[in-house]
């Protein structure tokens, strides 16, 4: 697979196993926010497959989404959906003129399906056409995201107002043209070839069978089995994979690859995306090149300063509400470069051979993985390194700092806990059936639950009696969570960890949202405001109203950046304070 | 010191409130009134101890609140009306503001359970609690720094590292009546009001509304004596007509590069002596100058019986002193070196027997490896006649990565901008003889005006 | 065309002559097969000359964005010019 960018959207095309069809291109449209950050790694074990199966398969971010450029307003590209719906039509037609395919498979998840079938009906090479799970209809999809934004914010939205959820903005225009879009009335093409994966007893599915058979359409529904690992967030299980083998016998009989492709991949241009005040490149590292990151670096000036971005969970490199992005955005306006890195077998690094797809539990040891991005950053000619991560991210990045002396500057967000117990996690996990980061996750919106169920937001009574079972379930949960946490055996680790990054000259910024859950590590160490921390002038604590767990909200996020920025940009160590490739072990 | 500490108020009432008065383009307030009231809605109490934020765009409003706050508060912040609503969250957590004073204007934090909300105006409450009584707090007065466009910093001051420098005698006449061009949160503009309140004199405010023109024909029409501003504010002012309506018998530059074209065309303007003063918000006052000349006597430099010891550090100027501030509030470095010198980040060079400022260590132009200050080239340009004021800036060039290029703001006198055609070979030959050849601007371009940030300063960054 | 271009010829070379007066540097004799480095102008007066015909004649080949190859004769820079055109 090999990084592309084309009219400011960043995309991964897999090429055909040579020798093997290579006349038909698969484009791969993806869904949006949690449905886009759940099935990345699906979808690029799917674009494999395709390439196995002698396929072109090619996955991107739409602009403003993932790593591409744009930011979550659209106004000035005329909305989200035209944005959107035209980023499509550029994607099919480099695709085409990329490898040559005479012929398109359009290949939509969730609202990707939507944009898949509205463009299969408007172009004239599209011969197949697969939605998984696709949304049939704008007004439900926007309705959902209306209500999981009112569960997020707490408070009722106002109408006719803009509408700001995880990291779009969209405006009551912007709404209504999502809001129109109905795959029932789409005008597909007599002989188009169709396949819905969709849990079958859905009527909008049903709907849309029923009226495209009438066109002359050939449509098949496969049914959702084999696929459901795509929209599930498992984050300390061994991951299971979705099984896209009835989906692919579909597409060598309705589409089959024809023709003898005898090239490799064709000469592209070097990936390259240029956001305002930036440069990004994708970089690929690590044995084999397995592990992969974005380098963002600021388009003007010198900088010897890069931030490593941890994934967070299981989440791509980009992060959730692209905050991977939006971070190493802001750092760039600020001077300072970052690689937005995937730990091996996340988003778009490779596990190892064998296990390329296997997605380990999320405190796997991924020290490997940070000494390789300092290597190769170092090679690039950076001198001063620093970690950043969420939750997940940020146990990892404080790990790999107490690894790696190159690690001078440490931001952590959320931190959830400093050490696991010892012996086997998983299975520790797995006896208790928790998983911490899934439940602290979840309970940064209790609040917002309660309020919900207090008829504080207004919303429409149907939809009360399914999320009651939701928070009573959520409820237990959380007991079982507090019990947990006190069963962690506290060694003082936290503390003699954080003297030893202070002894050698390594600055930490904590940063947590105010939630009990989030602080509860944290206050169990050093005291609910960090008393015990008042010895170490290189630790800085803030809490930040207003900014949820998972940084999804805009707005609590740009303070938590603010900081950031400001934590790395004045840290002026007084000499290089490591002999280049000296490493110690990590602390046990 | 916390026993005997006297409030603001306290210093301020303490002269004597005979006629004295503060005043802005709406409101006049008698210095009398604040010995029955205060300006504040709520009770003092309820502010006892809290760090507060003061959000108004008023200058008046904000004086009057701080009045009330010095010795009550457990901190106040000077919030400048300009600071960009994005950071406000963080300068928010940065200073664990727990309330509010604020008339509705200005930057408004979005309300929230733990920060109290007290309504603040520009007019005494008769009758309300006063702030005279009670014990004395030693608030802290935290000041903001003007930044670009990243977050300024948070600079915290004490009341008596904030009036430590007027023990120098200047304006303590009585009958005399201050103003400035700056805002008074800034700390060029906090000077001359605490001048003015701990010396006996009135106080007339500038307004960001007023055109320049108005303001001074306002400060000549309440007969101010002493006034102060940046080089950029002077500049812009005298080319007013109203230049004329204000007759002080005391002027004062600081906050800018004062070059020798200033200086004289003040003192020919008003007829008075002009000093000029170096300070910034993190050092406070290091020294004034009153002989009427650029730059400073070299003997300045590691005096010991000076107020503010200073030192040249690679060419940097550094100051100790009582009255700088104590830290930064947040996360930032600690203020000072480690013998707690302060560094200016302000370049200067050693001629003869005085140092001249030659420009911000960030502000350097680099040409090919060589280094230009922008302010070394307008000190040039601003020498002639006809050049009202200039602004230097690095424009991108492929061979050298930068060239230096001025904008260049005419003198009404000498034509205006129809007058740069005619001028434009005699700055450019007067570059040629002053400057060495990577120093003389490339190219020149006469504008009708140069941008003035909120802070006085001239605005270099989009350049 | 042709005559575009000859008027863009002569004004870089006019602005040659003119930045290496005002610069007091010695010229020599300008070919189109003259090497920059030996032509007497310093990489200042090529900074400036830049400057200057950006200003008169609007064209920047530098700042298009792409990266350009160092001229390295007279004839190189003039081209350059000729084509940003």
């Amino acid at each position: 697979m090999t990084p592309v960018t084309f009219d400011g959207c960043f995309g991964w095309l897999h090429a055909p196993r040579v020798g093997t069809g290579g006349d038909v291109a698969v484009l791969i449209c993806p869904g949006l926010m949690q449905d886009a950050l759940l099935s990345y790694c699906s979808l690029r074990l799917l674009a494999d497959q395709l390439a196995a199966a002698g396929y072109w398969a090619l996955r991107f971010d739409y602009p403003g989404t993932g790593d591409s450029c744009g930011d979550g307003d659209m106004r000035d590209a005329g909305g989200h959906w035209a944005a959107w719906r035209r980023s499509v039509d550029v994607a099919a037609d480099w695709l085409r003129a990329a490898t040559g395919a005479r012929r398109l498979v359009l290949c939509g998840l969730r609202f990707g399906g939507s944009l898949a079938t509205v463009a299969a009906a408007e172009r004239d090479d599209v011969a197949g056409l697969a939605l998984f799970a696709p949304v049939v209809r704008g007004h439900s999809y926007m309705r959902q995201l209306f209500i999981e934004g009112q569960l997020k914010s707490g408070r009722p939205l106002v109408k006719d107002k803009d509408f700001e959820y995880r990291e779009f903005r969209f405006s009551p225009t912007a709404l209504a043209q999502m809001s129109k879009v109905d795959l029932r009335q789409a005008k597909l093409r007599p002989g188009q070839k169709v396949v819905i994966l969709a849990r079958s007893n859905a009527t909008p599915v049903q709907d849309c069978v029923r009226a495209w058979t009438a066109a002359g359409v050939g449509v098949v529904s496969l049914g959702w089995e084999g696929l459901e690992p795509m929209l599930r967030h498992g984050l300390t299980d061994e991951y299971t994979l979705p099984d896209f083998t009835g989906f692919l016998n579909w597409l060598r009989s309705a589409v089959p690859a024809a023709g003898a492709h005898t090239a490799g991949p064709p000469a592209l241009e070097p990936a390259m995306l240029r956001p305002p005040g930036c440069i990004e490149t994708p970089l690929r590292f690590g044995d084999d090149g397995r592990l992969f990151g974005m380098l963002c670096r600021p388009d003007r000036g010198v900088t010897e300063t890069v931030v490593l971005i941890c994934n967070a969970g299981r989440d791509p490199h980009y992060g959730g509400a692209r905050q991977g992005v939006a971070l190493a955005r802001r750092l760039a306006a600020g001077g300072i470069a970052s690689l937005r890195m995937d730990f091996a077998g996340l988003g778009d690094s490779l596990g190892p051979p064998g296990a390329e797809n296997v997605l380990s539990h999320i405190f796997a040891n991924r020290v490997p993985d940070i000494h390789a991005a300092l290597d190769t950053l170092e090679q690039i000619g950076f001198r001063r390194f620093a970690a950043q991560g969420l939750c997940a991210g940020a146990y990892h990045a404080f790990h790999g700092a107490l690894a790696d002396r190159r690690i001078t500057t440490l931001l952590l967000v959320n931190i959830p806990l400093f050490t696991l117990p010892g012996g086997n996690v998983l299975g520790y996990l797995e006896r208790r059936s928790l998983s911490p980061l899934h439940y602290l996750r979840k309970l940064a919106l209790r609040e917002n639950w309660v309020a919900l169920f207090q008829g504080k937001l207004g919303v429409a009574a149907t939809l009360r009696a399914q999320y009651t079972n939701a928070l009573t379930r959520l409820r237990s949960k959380a007991h079982g969570l507090a019990r947990w946490l006190r069963l962690v055996p506290v060694q003082n680790f936290a503390g003699r960890a954080l003297e030893t990054l202070a002894g050698r000259g390594a600055r930490t910024l904590f940063v947590f949202s105010p939630g009990e859950a989030e602080i509860e590590a944290f206050a169990r160490e050093f005291g609910r405001t960090g008393d015990g921390l008042r010895s170490f002038n290189e630790v800085a604590v803030r809490i930040i109203p207003g900014m949820d767990h998972d940084l999804s909200k805009v707005s609590g996020r740009y303070t938590a950046e603010t900081f950031m920025v400001e934590f790395v940009a004045e840290h002026r160590p007084p000499e290089p304070v490591y002999p280049p490739r000296h490493r110690n072990a990590a602390l046990a | 010191m916390p026993a005997e500490r006297r409030s603001l108020l306290d210093l301020t009432l303490a002269p004597g409130t005979a006629g004295r008065t503060l005043s802005d383009d709406g409101h006049r307030v008698a210095l009398d009134d604040l010995r029955q009231g205060i300006s504040l809605e709520g009770p003092l109490s309820a502010l006892r101890g809290r760090s507060v934020l003061i959000a108004c765009e008023d200058q008046l409003t904000f004086t009057l609140a701080a009045l009330a706050l010095d010795g009550v508060a457990r901190r106040m912040l000077l919030c400048p009306p300009d600071l960009a609503a994005e950071h406000l969250p963080a300068v928010m957590v940065d200073a664990e503001v727990d309330a509010v004073v604020t008339d509705g204007t200005g930057p408004q934090p979005k309300p929230s359970p733990g920060v109290a909300v007290v309504r603040c105006g520009s007019r005494i409450l008769p009758g309300s609690e006063s702030a005279v009584d009670g014990s004395s707090v030693d608030t802290e007065w935290v000041m903001f720094t003007s930044g670009t466009t990243a977050r300024p910093k948070m600079v915290v001051h004490t009341l008596a590292s904030l009036a430590g420098p007027l023990e120098d005698g200047v304006a303590v006449a009585p009958g005399t009546v201050w103003s400035t061009f700056y805002d008074v949160r800034r700390y060029g503009g906090q000077q001359v009001l605490f001048r003015c309140l701990l010396g006996g004199g009135s106080m007339v405010l500038s307004s960001a509304r007023e055109p320049v023109g108005d303001f001074l024909a306002r400060a000549g029409a309440c007969g101010i004596t002493h006034i102060s501003g940046t080089p950029s504010h002077w500049r812009r002012a005298l080319m007013s007509p109203a230049a004329h309506k204000i007759a002080p018998r005391y002027v004062r530059v600081s906050g800018e590069v004062a070059d020798q074209a200033i200086l004289d065309n003040l003192r020919q303007a008003y007829g008075v002596e002009v000093a000029h003063a170096f300070a910034s918000t993190e050092a406070g006052l290091a020294f004034d100058v009153r002989d009427g000349f650029a730059g400073f006597p070299a003997a300045y430099v590691g005096a010991a019986d000076a107020k503010a010891e200073m030192r040249i550090h690679e060419g940097t100027l550094r100051v100790r002193s009582s009255r700088m501030a104590s830290r930064y509030l947040g996360t930032r470095p600690q203020l000072g070196d480690g013998e707690h010198f302060i560094d200016t980040g302000d370049m200067v060079e050693l001629r003869g027997d005085r140092y001249y400022f030659v420009g911000r260590r960030e502000g350097v132009i680099n040409v090919g490896g060589q280094k230009v200050f922008p302010e070394e080239v307008e000190a040039v340009i601003n020498r002639h006649p006809g050049v009202q004021m200039s602004r230097v800036w690095a424009r991108k060039n492929p061979i050298t990565g930068a060239v230096v290029a001025a904008d260049i703001v005419m003198r009404q006198e000498a034509g205006g901008q129809a007058g740069f055609a005619a001028a434009r070979d005699g700055i450019l030959q007067a570059c040629r003889d002053g400057l060495p050849a990577h120093k003389v601007p490339v190219s020149l371009r006469s504008v009708a005006s140069l941008p003035i940030a909120a802070s006085g300063k001239l605005m270099r960054q989009d350049a | 065309m042709s005559v575009q271009t000859a008027s863009i010829r002569s004004a870089v070379l006019e602005q040659v002559k003119l930045v290496a007066e005002q610069q007091k540097k010695h010229l020599a004799p300008l070919t189109d097969a003259l090497p920059l480095l030996e032509s007497g102008l310093d990489s200042l007066c090529l900074a400036i000359i830049v400057a200057n015909l950006e200003d008169e004649l609007g064209l920047d080949p530098f700042g298009t964005g792409n990266d350009v190859a160092m001229p390295v004769t007279l004839g190189d820079f003039i081209r350059l010019y000729e084509h940003a055109g």
